[in-house]
């Protein structure tokens, strides 16, 4: 009980930084910006946008994006819609997205235990750049041109996903 | 005017007062139903909405917006327009017919009023302060301004009850949970539930305190004509029904009233007319005048 309220605590005062969606300002920017008008969630067609709750302190009622459970599938429908820019309203190509990167483990990663594995490679939407395959077998991430949406760890097929989606507001 | 009669007027426009504000719920409560069903004609909540390309946001959470983060975008200058203009000729119209929580604050007094009549007469018998100095009001405005500016806190959100509860019944429809600021807006009901006194949107409001920023002379108010009124002294029904506890008799009437129209329909019904809506000035310098000879002779 203790130990849940310093965590509590801990979580306010620091402000975890989640995945925003698609053209999101940095952080501190974003949370001076954001108004909780709800419609970049409200125009999302896979609900992938979800709304911070208590656990995220004070940016509460701000859109967020769970990758594993949702991806953004980067259609770019909700940069446009935000009336205060906290979402950058010219950012309309899916490759000026700057969500996150992407970053493998390499220890539970199945093609680095030697079993072939081909998941995100094949789903990534920005296709053979921001995810190319090593010697035809090894994911790696470019990082210049990974854009954050998650979709591969959406479909990695190892459990807890063994490439995960750093937050940019986090790097 | 509407076809109906002169001396029910006033009685009728409250029915369709109210008959906006079940509309109003109704409609927080259709654009997220129409999203599910991928209608996305209208989007968004209280603090920002649009409708059909038509971009309209809360000036109290563009004005937050703006101050912290020091930068205007076109969608909000342009979606200031509507709020701006309605506000300027009707006052804050906004409260009194749209609000959800003024509509369901307003239920609750009724329902509590009967419950509880003895302690709801002795809450509304208080005369003291009724139109206070609106520097009080202005001076709070203030200081939940330069309090989230000075935290780089999002204050005005938190504070702003329609706001939050038109965001939440779009998160709960749409599936995204239910949110604590919900809290929020039950602690404020039963702090006022307690004291049967409407001292939130009275005084701390900010979605309110913005909206009766944009006021002018010509801007619709309830205007008084004494010489017409005949309730002697301690017996007012129109500052008794008043919901903020106003006297439209009283100075500084404005910027607290959101002219919902209770006290002129009140003394309609009492058969007196001496309150009525206005849109000119006209009649307040006649009073002036009118006093100032009384004075003199």
């Amino acid at each position: 009980m203790v130990s849940f309220i310093i965590e509590f605590v801990r979580d306010l005062i620091s402000g975890k930084s989640p995945l925003r969606p698609p053209g999101a300002f940095p952080e501190k920017e974003f949370l001076k910006k954001c108004i909780k008008c709800n419609k970049c969630a409200q125009i999302c067609p896979y609900f992938s946008i979800q709304m911070a709750h208590i656990e995220y302190g004070k940016s509460m009622g701000t859109p967020l994006i769970f990758p594993r459970e949702v991806p953004c599938y980067v259609c770019m429908k909700c940069p446009p819609v935000c009336p205060t820019g906290a979402l950058k309203n010219d950012v309309v190509n899916k490759e000026d997205v700057r969500m996150g990167i992407a970053v493998i483990n390499e220890e539970t990663c199945l093609p680095y235990i030697g079993i072939i594995c081909r998941a995100c490679f094949e789903n990534c939407p920005i296709f053979r750049e921001a995810i190319i395959l090593e010697d035809e077998m090894y994911p790696k991430v470019i990082k210049e041109k990974c854009i954050g949406c998650g979709i591969c760890e959406k479909v990695c097929p190892i459990e807890g996903s063994a490439i995960i989606i750093e937050s940019a507001h986090n790097i | 005017m509407f076809g109906l009669k002169q001396n029910s007027l006033y009685s009728n426009l409250n029915q369709i007062r109210k008959f906006v504000q079940i509309f109003s719920l109704i409609f927080l409560i259709a654009v997220p139903v129409l999203i599910l069903y991928e209608i996305w004609f209208i989007i968004g909540n209280l603090y920002s909405i649009t409708i059909g390309g038509l971009d309209i946001v809360d000036p109290a959470s563009a004005l937050q917006t703006i101050l912290l983060s020091k930068e205007v975008t076109t969608t909000v200058l342009f979606g200031l327009i509507v709020p701006i203009v309605l506000a300027l000729v009707f006052g804050k119209v906004f409260c009194s017919w749209m609000c959800p929580y003024n509509t369901l604050t307003e239920w609750l007094t009724a329902v509590s009023a009967k419950l509880f009549k003895k302690r709801a007469r002795k809450a509304k018998l208080q005369l003291v302060d009724r139109n206070p100095n609106p520097i009080l009001y202005w001076s709070i405005l203030a200081a939940i301004l330069i309090l989230s500016w000075m935290l780089e806190f999002p204050l005005v959100l938190f504070l702003s009850a329609p706001g939050i509860i038109s965001s939440e019944i779009s998160h709960v429809i749409l599936g995204m949970g239910m949110g604590l600021e919900l809290l929020i807006v039950l602690v404020i009901i039963s702090f006022e539930a307690l004291i049967f006194k409407r001292y939130w949107c009275k005084y701390v409001c900010p979605v309110g305190a913005v909206l009766s920023l944009f006021r002018v002379r010509k801007t619709l108010r309830v205007a008084y004509d004494k010489a017409v009124c005949n309730c002697a002294g301690e017996s007012e029904p129109c500052s008794y029904i008043c919901p903020l506890q106003l006297s439209p008799k009283q100075p500084y009437l404005y910027p607290y009233c959101f002219n919902c129209g209770l006290c002129i329909k009140i003394c309609e019904k009492s058969g007196s007319g001496a309150l009525s809506f206005k849109f000119d000035e006209k009649k307040i310098t006649a009073e002036i005048s009118n006093s100032k000879k009384n004075c003199c002779e």
